[in-house]
């Protein structure tokens, strides 16, 4: 047996012709490796100085978004405090209640559960579903606590509906057979604007809630007239930059950039300061005599568009500038040599060329827009709130992270459907310039 | 690039070209230069003229434990996260730059996305994640989470400085028999410097002027300057409010400065 390679050789210098057999494929896959190991070193090498962040974004980026996801699928309380009951009622047809011995196991889970200290997640869980549905489980649990005849599941019935009427009704025992499971749709379908409340008898409830569809719409509708307008005010803007030279580019610049470097905070601040109805342009608007009492200006839809166009618009403008200081100024030369008027040279020219900038930086105002919170929360009223503020509400204040979490899932995959171009665009333009 | 002038455009375009480039930069930073100079108004009002001015808001401001509370926790927040954001950011910035890199788009992508998903989200994914660790309504958590957030701002940065780093430079220094880390500590990081600095004066701004993660991750104790001012501008704007945002763009444009002729030198 000849062996090329000399260090492989230690491996089949045993005199054994089974481990040979064996050892010959590992032979030629030790000297592969070795080379493909070299190269793996060096990306590694390579990769070394980056391993704290990345697993610093792992910890801290990656993870919790995940559990945003995981948090706005789990639903596991009703099965977590009811797991007895949620199987008893699947043999439950649905119509009208169930077996009688269905109430004692439940009363009794109740009992439970309100030892264990899962009572009030259960009854909040099923207030979001059920119209009183709070009052529904806690008011039970505490009747349970009277005096009753225990061994006779007649009695547990009774109390129960004594409790409450809505259980002698098919409402709140239909949601307690459907979450079996500790996952479920239901936030995701809350989140999309699906009517998720009933009432105790079953039927869709026509009590006031969240319109999320409308707040998506409104999220997109504010946030593409943004995008409009920076691009119509910017295109302009970014044009006399990117065409002027030394000193007035570098001042025009410094006012582009200007914003970017002032807090957002006290930007904002400083529309409310402005705008508000003992503010500065109100006050001067009064003292010249033009409007006879102040105008409702701040707390608007326009205030909000207002101040995230002065935001945005850095945004929009830098893209457009390094777009159009690419693009060759003798072509338009060309054109207007060949007869075309000015305006038609630039709209057929120059206009086309920029483009990719113009859709660069609106797309990246576009998908800024989609998660604006602080603005639209500080300059806007009630109705021009975003997803975002819904999500920090639901959050901070109400306390329901599985609906706060489902609203984010759709807010980061809108968003991630935007971004997706921008991204590759991005990923194009920096690969020239790494 | 040489001059460019407008041959495209006669005057007759010209004039209202320039007109309108001039009056929306004007308007957009109209509010900023109204509002900040009422912290000088002697009244609690928010209207010109003054009757008299006075120093009186910044008196209050550096006066009130309510507010110093707040300026201390903001510059010891922001001070960790620059710290920790710049450290982490500078030497992801170096593997970045490296060819060998694998799938380097892709991570740069993971580097620079939180400048592009919603705050309120990353915000929420803390909490979330933060709730069974303990994390949150603490020092730590806020400042991992203002890292998150500033930490692109380094990437960037560095990255750019990087491209116009001569890496024969590291290989010179390895051939005069510097380890990795010497050659970086002494050849490396000195010329890159600027860039460095750079990254990390817009780490500390955003983490100074950071008020959504606080919302969600701090508690009362780690109050900062932009969550008292936040509390204030929707409960009760109040004159100092005003004088606390100038403190904080005079203190941003020095730092900001400071970072501009550094790099301008080079």
């Amino acid at each position: 047996m000849t062996l090329p390679y000399g260090d492989v050789g230690l491996v089949m210098t045993q005199n054994d012709a089974h481990g040979a057999k064996a050892a010959a494929p590992t032979a030629r896959v030790v000297v592969r490796s070795s080379i493909r190991s070299d190269s793996h070193r060096r990306a590694v090498r390579a990769a070394l100085p980056a391993a704290p962040l990345l697993i610093f974004l792992l910890l801290f980026l990656v993870i919790p978004i995940g559990s945003i996801v995981h948090t706005a699928v789990s639903d596991g309380e009703i099965a977590r405090a009811l797991p007895l009951t949620t199987q008893a009622l699947q043999a439950w047809d649905g119509d009208d209640v169930p077996v009688t011995a269905v109430y004692m196991t439940l009363g009794q889970e109740l009992e439970a559960a309100g030892h264990a200290g899962s009572i009030r997640p259960l009854g909040r869980r099923v207030g979001y579903e059920l119209s009183r549905g709070a009052n529904v489980i806690l008011g039970a649990q505490r009747t349970l606590s009277k005096d009753f005849d225990r061994a006779d599941p007649q009695a547990w019935k009774a109390q129960l509906i004594k409790a409450d009427p809505a259980w002698g009704q098919s409402g709140v025992w239909s949601i307690i057979r459907h979450y079996n499971g500790r996952y479920s749709a239901f936030y995701l379908r809350w989140a999309t604007g699906f009517p998720v409340k009933i009432e105790a008898d079953g039927r869709l409830s026509q009590e006031a809630s969240y319109d999320f569809r409308s707040i998506y719409l409104r999220t997109i509708l504010i946030s593409l007239v943004v995008t409009g307008l920076t691009i119509l005010i910017g295109y302009p803007v970014a044009y006399v930059i990117a065409n002027s030279s030394g000193r007035t580019a570098a001042v025009l610049l410094f006012f582009i950039l200007l914003p970017f470097w002032t807090s957002l905070l006290v930007r904002t601040m400083s529309w409310i300061v402005f705008l508000q109805t003992n503010g500065v342009l109100n006050n001067t608007l009064a003292r010249t005599g033009l409007i006879p009492e102040p105008l409702p200006l701040l707390y608007t839809r326009m205030a909000t568009i207002i101040a995230m166009i002065q935001i945005q618009l850095p945004f929009t403008v830098l893209p457009m500038i390094s777009v159009m200081r690419a693009i060759p100024t003798n072509q338009v030369k060309a054109a207007r040599s060949l007869g075309a008027g000015p305006l038609r040279a630039h709209a057929t020219i120059f206009l086309p060329q920029s483009i990719p900038g113009i859709a660069a930086g609106g797309l990246l105002t576009f998908v800024l827009c989609l998660g604006f919170y602080l603005t639209p929360a500080l300059v806007g009223g009630p109705s021009d709130q975003m997803v975002s503020f819904f999500i920090a509400r639901f959050t901070n204040e109400d306390l329901n992270w599985g609906l706060a979490s489902a609203l984010s899932v759709i807010l980061i995959f809108g968003a991630g459907l935007v971004a997706l171009p921008l991204a590759r665009h991005v990923a194009r333009h920096s690969s020239d310039r790494i | 690039m040489g001059r460019r002038v407008y041959t495209e455009f006669p005057t007759y375009i010209r004039i209202p070209l320039y007109g309108f480039v001039g009056i929306a930069l004007l308007l957009l930073m109209l509010p900023l230069a109204v509002a900040l100079p009422i912290s000088l108004n002697a009244d609690p009002w928010f209207t010109y003229p003054f009757r008299a001015s006075s120093l009186r808001w910044f008196t209050e401001l550096f006066s009130s434990p309510l507010w110093t509370g707040a300026m201390v926790n903001s510059l010891v927040i922001a001070s960790s996260t620059t710290v920790v954001a710049t450290t982490l950011g500078t030497l992801a910035a170096i593997g970045l730059v490296n060819p060998r890199f694998p799938f380097r788009t892709a991570v740069m992508a993971l580097a620079i996305s939180p400048m592009i998903v919603p705050v309120v989200v990353l915000g929420l994914g803390l909490f979330i994640f933060f709730s069974p660790l303990g994390l949150n309504y603490s020092y730590a958590g806020v400042v991992i989470a203002h890292t998150i957030l500033a930490s692109p701002f380094v990437v960037i940065t560095v990255t750019a400085t990087l491209t116009r780093f001569d890496f024969n430079l590291m290989r010179a220094a390895a051939g005069l028999g510097a380890g990795r880390v010497t050659a970086f500590r002494t050849v490396m990081l000195p010329i890159i410097a600027p860039g460095v600095a750079a990254g990390a004066v817009f780490a500390f701004a955003s983490s100074f002027d950071e008020v959504v993660m606080v919302l969600f991750i701090a508690g009362p104790q780690q109050r900062t300057l932009p969550k008292q001012m936040f509390t204030g501008l929707r409960e009760q704007l109040d004159p100092t409010i005003l004088a606390a945002a100038t403190v904080m763009i005079i203190l941003t444009s020095c730092l900001m400065a400071v970072a501009y002729n550094a790099n301008k030198k080079r």
